[in-house]
């Protein structure tokens, strides 16, 4: 009862927070989340090869094969960013729940796993506020502010399956809803002038799947001392048209009128990701992946934008373990990771495209040979002053609690 | 319990992230990007972005049952008139005299007390009582009644009124006040239905005064004196049992100007074309601004400074709601009022018949307000609308 309580508490105090403010996230679909679980985070937020057995992997579901515990990942992060203009500096945070997600082993020797979640798949939040003067005394002054919040979220089942030569496939069915609001407001500093206020609000929902394959260990064949757990994985995503709903209200002192209200598609450019990952000596664990995004295919009610660009995400990531899992000592079992990642994002703007530079940090923190706490920081910066636009520097924490536990499964006696 | 602790781990550290969560105020960085939901705050000024508008006069029958002033006299075109039935409270003493015939009225003293003066204070003012021969009903009754009205062409007042200052005091024949007091008794004794104060020809003022108010005892009344021979002499009060007056006359249109004018009821209607105004526009604040021509215009003593604005809901009734209506107040030689909700309601897709200008109190004086209409040839002084509006791009 006292977690459940503290829970809600937590979660109000989470709804409630201020706005992070990335005034880009205003085009597309806002900012993309690449990754849920906070282990893939700390290594370049991808990780499309790797084989884990303690954590769910939502960028690649052959991943599940490996599953031979029922799992169950919580995830939250807390985002600052301060942004700078050309003659102002921001700072703004916000803490937000990055979702749930649970999985557990079918059978673990055909490598059939299953797993479910809800996840956020992109976020739009900005905020701003412009004062103007007018020299009318029946305008005076008056701001006008725009907000964005909101984002794509996402529902998946799925499953793993090892095929031939322990190759493993997954597949996703994956369920998208979101709730994008830009709003425009105008509140004046006199007593007699009404607010303005506009919302527009995109309502897509639709249906998407998620394919993946991973390798076996495939030093196997090549045979390289020292080295093992030598995947490929690759996985593609992709989206059925999203249909959306559009809803344009004006509010006015008690006047709420609907200006606009019409129905069609979002259309997302299918995402495929690729990675290569291997260990050296046991302890060494190097991951490279890419992701790519056709954004210039966005279409929002069969309009492209011109501030959409193709976008795609390099990373590369590492984690050392110093012993294993079974060793006594506790910071032997702390598994440390370090990651760098380059991303030409969505954005473009007087055509300059905005590129955001990423390095990562992280930790899991073992509770017990089969639960984490896994930690991990982002500090990025993207963007440029030049022509108007901006330059953020990003700082994220991420925090995840993993259970690994013997839920549901059955043994032979 | 291990499991217990964990979440309790997680959750304190959630909400230690949720309180440490701060932002800075929300600055203009960025707003350049944001132009695409950019919204434009506009004025439409009808005297700069000549907007098509249109004014007229009309004349309205209003009943005036329900003012607390009752007019009489004369001035310039328009006549006013006074409508009174009194009625007594008798002991039955006095009831018993009257059935038995032995009361006789010898002389009566009435009085009315001024409250408002429309013309000059020392012009003549007098007139007529007449007997008021047809049944009238003073919540209905209206100037359109008057025309049918039917009263006695004999002049119960034998004597000039006293004009004295704030009072007026005067007589009426013993005879018609006899006959109310046996139609008090019987009404099948003599008949009862009032009378009609009329202004003589001589008379160049308007005068006002306080009609029936059971709690103010500062309405008409009259002290009636009676007799029964050889037994007492005893002062009755005929005080007000119904009041109405409607006041009978026309001005002349000039299509300068839109006349607003309470009792005789001038109103003007007034539109602007607010078809630029799309759907979508959220109206921030409107104003309206009349200029009054302060020659041409006519008040009394005292009234009521004010005009109003009412939304025309139909066309071809000019019918309006009543109890919706839009300030005027006076600054200078203008009425300038917020009249935002109506151009909101015009925006809203309902139909723009115009707006209809009464004065603050149309049932309480004869003030005229010469407002400079739309087709005043000064165009600075044609009534102006100023639109404060947000419209998205």
């Amino acid at each position: 009862m006292i977690n459940k309580i503290l829970l809600f508490i937590s979660l109000t105090v989470t709804l409630l927070n201020a706005q992070s403010s990335s005034p880009y996230s205003r085009y597309g679909i806002g900012d993309l989340k690449y990754s849920f679980s906070t282990r893939y985070q700390g290594l370049g937020q991808l990780g499309v090869s790797l084989q884990d057995k303690y954590h769910i992997s939502t960028i690649n579901p052959a991943a599940w094969s490996n599953f031979d515990r029922t799992k169950i990942e919580f995830a939250l992060s807390y985002n600052g960013v301060i942004i700078d203009g050309s003659n102002d500096k921001i700072y703004s945070a916000e803490t937000e729940i990055e979702g749930v997600n649970f999985g557990f082993p079918i059978s673990t020797d055909l490598g059939i796993g299953f797993a479910a979640g809800l996840i956020p798949f992109s976020r739009v939040s900005y905020q701003s506020r412009q004062n103007f003067s007018n020299p009318d005394s029946l305008i005076y002054n008056y701001d006008l502010i725009f907000e964005g919040k909101g984002g794509l979220s996402k529902i998946f089942l799925g499953s793993s399956v090892k095929i031939l030569s322990d190759w493993s496939v997954g597949a996703t069915f994956d369920y998208y809803f979101g709730n994008f609001k830009y709003l425009s407001a105008i509140s004046f500093n006199n007593q007699t002038n009404f607010a303005s206020e506009y919302n527009l609000v995109y309502r897509p929902t639709g249906f998407g799947t998620t394919i993946g394959i991973l390798s076996p260990d495939l030093n196997n064949f090549i045979g390289i001392e020292n080295l093992s757990n030598l995947n490929f994985g690759a996985s593609i995503n992709y989206f059925s048209k999203f249909k959306t709903d559009s809803v344009v209200t004006s509010i006015s002192s008690v006047l709420l009128d609907t200006i606009a209200q019409f129905s069609d598609y979002m259309e997302l450019p299918t995402k495929f990701n690729v990675g290569l990952s291997f260990i050296i000596s046991q302890r060494y664990l190097f991951t490279f992946d890419y992701s790519a995004q056709n954004f210039s295919e966005f279409k929002l009610f069969s309009k492209s934008s011109d501030n959409l660009q193709n976008s795609y995400k390099i990373s590369t990531g590492f984690e050392y373990q110093a012993v294993n899992e079974l060793s006594t000592k506790f910071w032997e079992r702390v598994l440390w990771r370090l990651g760098l990642s380059y991303e030409k994002t969505p954005y473009k703007f007087s055509g300059i495209g905005i590129n955001q530079y990423s390095i990562f940090g992280g930790l899991s923190i073992p509770l017990n040979p089969d639960n984490l706490i896994d930690v991990s920081v982002q500090y990025s910066t993207r963007g440029t002053k030049e022509k108007n636009l901006l330059k953020e520097d990003f700082f994220r924490l991420n925090l995840s609690l993993v259970f690994n536990e013997l839920w549901f499964l059955r043994f032979d006696k | 319990m291990r499991i217990k602790k964990i979440f309790f781990l997680f959750i304190s550290v959630t909400f230690l992230f949720s309180l440490t969560s701060c932002s800075d105020s929300p600055s203009d960085i960025g707003s350049d990007l944001l132009n695409i939901d950019m919204i434009n705050v506009k004025k439409l000024d009808s005297s700069l972005d000549s907007i098509p508008q249109s004014s007229n006069s009309i004349k309205r029958i209003v009943p005036h049952g329900t003012s607390p002033r009752l007019l009489l006299g004369k001035k310039n075109n328009y006549t006013a008139y006074t409508l009174i039935s009194f009625t007594f409270t008798l002991p039955d003493s006095i009831k018993n005299a009257i059935k038995n015939d032995s009361l006789e009225v010898i002389d009566t003293k009435g009085q009315m007390n001024v409250d408002y003066l429309f013309g000059d204070k020392n012009a003549p003012f007098d007139f007529s009582i007449f007997e008021i021969e047809s049944f009238w009903n003073s919540a209905t009754f209206t100037a359109d009644s008057f025309a049918s009205l039917s009263y006695s062409q004999l002049d119960l007042k034998p004597n000039p009124a006293e004009d004295k200052d704030s009072v007026i005091n005067f007589s009426i024949s013993n005879t018609i006040v006899n006959n109310w007091l046996k139609n008090e008794v019987y009404t099948s004794l003599a008949r009862n239905r009032g009378v009609l104060l009329s202004p003589k020809s001589n008379t160049d003022k308007i005068l006002g005064f306080i009609a029936f108010d059971p709690e103010a005892s500062k309405d008409v009344k009259i002290d009636v004196i009676v007799r029964k021979p050889g037994a007492y002499i005893d002062t009755l009060l005929a005080y007000v049992l119904s009041d109405v007056s409607v006041v009978v006359g026309d001005n002349q249109i000039d299509s300068n100007y839109i006349i607003v004018q309470s009792s005789l009821a001038y109103n003007g209607v007034l539109s602007f074309d607010l078809s630029s105004l799309t759907r979508g526009t959220i109206v921030n604040f409107a104003q309206l601004t009349l200029t009054v021509d302060t020659l041409a215009s006519k008040f009394g003593d005292n009234y009521f400074n004010e005009l109003r604005a009412y939304i025309i809901t139909s066309s071809d009734s000019l019918e309006i709601n009543e109890s919706s209506f839009y300030p005027l107040r006076r600054v200078g030689d203008k009425f300038i009022g917020d009249v935002s909700g109506m151009v909101r309601y015009w925006i809203s897709n309902n139909p723009n018949y115009g707006m209809l200008i009464k004065p603050g109190n149309e049932i309480l004086g004869l003030d005229k307000f010469m407002i400079k209409s739309s087709s005043y040839p000064v165009y600075s002084d044609r009534p102006k609308i100023e639109i404060i509006y947000t419209k998205k791009n």
